[in-house]
C-alpha cells in the first residue's frame, strides 16, 4: 500500500473527504519524514510543525462537522521561501533577508490556505532565485531525489526535492528564467509556468518584475491543474494581474489528443545532449501514436531569446538590489551567484535594455504567429541531462544557465504558458523533461495534452516512493 | 572578454561592493550576453519595435 506521503492531492482528497484519512495523521506522517530526511535533503529552510498541526486539527474538525471546503482541504503544502508568509520569516533563501517577517501572506498563499491547505513549511531555493542548480551556501544544497549526488534543478530546488521525497504533496514555485521548469525536468516532476499575470505577484519577492511568474509544482498533471485552480485569479492590488475568468483546469484531462497540431521549433533541436535528443525523438513518436499531428517549424526570432531574457533578467534584478549592493555589510551576505547577476546587471546600458525589450516584442509576435498554425509548440525543457554537483558550483551554475536560457527564456520573455512534464530517464537513470508551450491562457489545453502524455508512463516503473532515498 | 581593470573601474564608479572572485563571474555573464547580442544583427528592423513596458492597465482604464 502506498504511503500517504506519496499519494497525489487528487487521491488524498477523496480519502480526507470520506474521513478515511485524518489530516492530523497525514501531517504527522509528513513531519516524521521531515525529521528523518530534511537534514540530508535540505528541502525545507523552515519546517513549521506547530502551526501545521494546528491547521490540520482545524481541518479535521471542519471536515468532521460537514464543512468540507474542497479538494485542497487538509492537503500538505510546501511554500517556496520567496512567497511572503504572515509573521513567518521569508528569506528568499538568502541571509540578506534573514529576519524579514512579512505582515501579510502573498495573495496566492492566502488562496491556497483559504482552500484548506496545510502549510508544512518554507522551502529551500537558490538564493534570491539567482541560479538553476540548487546550491545554497546559507541553507545547504538541496539534493535530487533520484540521486543525491546530482543537482535537483533550481531555483525552486526545495519544491522539487520535497515532492520527490514525500515531504509535501503540493509545492509552490516561481519561474523567472526556468525556475519551475528546470527543477521539474531534473527531478522528474510536473511544473507549470502559467501565462504572465494569471497568478498574482503580490507578496512574491521580486527577481525581475517583467519575467517573474508564480506557479504550481506537483507529482501529477491532475494535481498541477488542481493547484492552478486555486492559485490563479484576479488581484486588484497587483497592476500586472489579469482580470480573466479562471476555468476549471481539471476538466478535459481525459480527452484524447487526436488531431492536435504540435509544432517543434527547430531552435529547440540545437545543442542537445545525446540522451535528450534520443528521448525527445521517442516522445514525439509516442505523441504521434496518440494521434497528434507533429511537424517542425523554423522561427528565426527564437535566436533573440538569450539576449532578450538574460539582459532583462540581470538589469531588473540589479535595479531591485542596487542600494543594498552599495552597503558592504549587507552586500557581503549575498551568495556569490546572485551578487554576480546584480553586479553584471549594473553594467548593462540603457540602449541594451531597451533593445532587449524590442527583441521581446519580436519574439512575442513570432511565437503568436507560429501558434496560428499549431495548437502548441514542443521542445525539451532544457538541452542537458541532469548533472552531478561539481566543486566549482559557481562556474557550473553559469554553464547550466547559458545552455538552458535559450529553451526556458522563451516563455518568460513572452509571457506564454509553459508546462514541463517528465520525458523519460537518461542513461544514468536521471529524469529529463519536455515543455509544452501554448498561447496565452491556454493552460487547460496544455494540461489536456500533458495528461495524455502522462498516461504513457514516461518514468516507467520508477515511482517516487521506491527511489533509494525513500527506502 | 571584458578587462578586469575596466570592470573594477565601472563597479567602483557606482560604489558597488564586490569581491575579487566576483569579477570572473561578472565577466562570464557579460561575455555570454555580448555573444547573444550578435543575434540582433539578423533583425535590422528591430528599431521599429516599441519596447514592452510595464504599465498599470487598471489606472489607464480608470482615466
Amino acid at each position: 500500500m502506498t504511503n500517504p506521503a506519496f499519494l497525489t492531492a487528487t487521491e488524498l482528497s477523496k480519502l480526507l473527504k470520506e474521513k478515511e484519512l485524518s489530516p492530523v495523521e497525514l501531517t504527522k506522517n509528513i513531519f516524521d519524514r521531515i525529521n528523518q530526511l530534511n537534514s540530508s535533503t535540505k528541502a525545507y529552510i523552515l519546517p513549521l510543525k506547530d502551526s501545521a498541526l494546528e491547521q490540520a486539527r482545524k481541518a479535521e474538525d471542519e471536515i468532521a462537522n460537514g464543512k468540507y471546503k474542497g479538494p485542497l482541504h487538509g492537503i500538505p503544502l510546501g511554500i517556496k521561501d520567496n512567497y511572503e508568509t504572515k509573521d513567518i520569516e521569508t528569506t528568499g533563501g538568502s541571509k540578506v533577508f534573514e529576519n524579514n517577517i512579512p505582515e501579510e501572506n502573498a495573495f496566492s498563499v492566502d488562496q491556497l490556505l483559504d482552500a484548506g491547505g496545510i502549510m508544512i513549511g518554507k522551502l529551500n531555493m537558490h538564493p534570491l532565485g539567482g541560479g538553476l542548480t540548487g546550491t545554497n551556501p546559507a541553507y545547504g544544497d538541496a539534493v535530487n531525489p533520484w540521486n543525491t549526488d546530482y543537482m535537483p534543478g533550481s531555483s525552486s530546488s526545495g519544491s522539487a526535492t520535497a515532492l520527490g521525497t514525500g515531504l509535501a504533496t503540493l509545492t509552490t514555485g516561481s519561474d523567472t528564467f526556468g525556475s519551475i521548469r528546470v527543477p521539474a525536468a531534473m527531478s522528474g516532476i510536473y511544473g507549470m509556468k502559467p501565462t504572465y499575470g494569471l497568478i498574482s505577484s503580490t507578496g512574491l519577492m521580486p527577481l525581475a518584475w517583467s519575467l517573474d511568474h508564480a506557479g504550481p509544482m506537483t507529482r501529477s498533471v491532475a494535481d498541477t491543474a488542481l493547484m492552478l485552480n486555486y492559485m490563479a485569479g484576479y488581484d486588484p492590488k497587483d497592476p500586472l494581474s489579469l482580470n480573466v475568468s479562471v476555468p476549471d483546469y481539471t476538466k478535459d484531462l481525459n480527452k484524447d489528443i487526436k488531431g492536435i497540431k504540435i509544432g517543434i521549433p527547430t531552435h529547440f533541436l540545437k545543442d542537445l545532449d545525446e540522451d535528450i535528443e534520443k528521448l525527445f525523438h521517442q516522445a514525439v513518436a509516442t505523441l504521434q501514436d496518440l494521434g497528434a499531428e507533429i511537424k517542425e517549424v523554423d522561427i528565426p526570432e527564437l535566436s533573440l531569446t538569450t539576449f532578450a531574457e538574460y539582459t532583462t533578467l540581470i538589469s531588473e534584478s540589479s535595479a531591485y538590489n542596487y542600494e543594498t549592493l552599495q552597503e558592504q555589510a549587507e552586500a557581503e551576505k549575498y551568495a556569490a551567484d546572485p551578487r554576480a547577476f546584480f553586479l553584471a546587471g549594473s553594467l548593462i546600458n540603457a540602449p541594451q535594455y531597451n533593445k532587449a525589450q524590442q527583441a521581446r516584442r519580436k519574439l512575442v509576435k513570432a511565437m503568436k504567429n507560429a501558434l496560428k498554425d499549431f495548437d502548441i509548440l514542443l521542445g525539451p525543457t532544457i538541452p542537458l541531462t541532469t548533472p552531478p554537483y561539481k566543486e566549482d558550483w559557481m562556474a557550473q551554475n553559469l554553464e547550466v544557465i547559458r545552455r538552458s536560457i535559450p529553451f526556458t527564456g522563451v516563455a518568460n520573455s513572452t509571457g506564454l504558458p509553459s508546462f514541463s512534464v517528465p520525458m523519460g530517464l537518461d542513461s544514468d537513470g536521471m529524469p529529463t523533461g519536455m515543455q509544452l508551450i501554448g498561447n496565452h491562457l491556454s493552460e487547460k489545453l496544455l494540461f489536456q495534452i500533458g495528461s495524455a502524455w502522462e498516461k504513457t508512463n514516461p518514468l516507467g516503473n520508477k515511482t517516487y516512493e521506491n527511489l533509494d532515498i525513500n527506502q | 572578454m571584458v578587462e578586469k581593470d575596466s570592470l573594477k573601474q565601472d563597479l567602483d564608479a557606482q560604489k558597488l561592493y564586490y569581491q575579487e572572485t566576483d569579477l570572473r563571474n561578472v565577466n562570464q555573464i557579460l561575455t555570454d550576453i555580448k555573444e547573444a547580442e550578435a543575434s540582433l544583427n539578423n533583425f535590422p528592423d528591430l528599431k521599429e519595435e516599441i519596447p514592452i513596458s510595464i504599465y498599470d492597465k487598471g489606472e489607464i482604464m480608470d482615466d
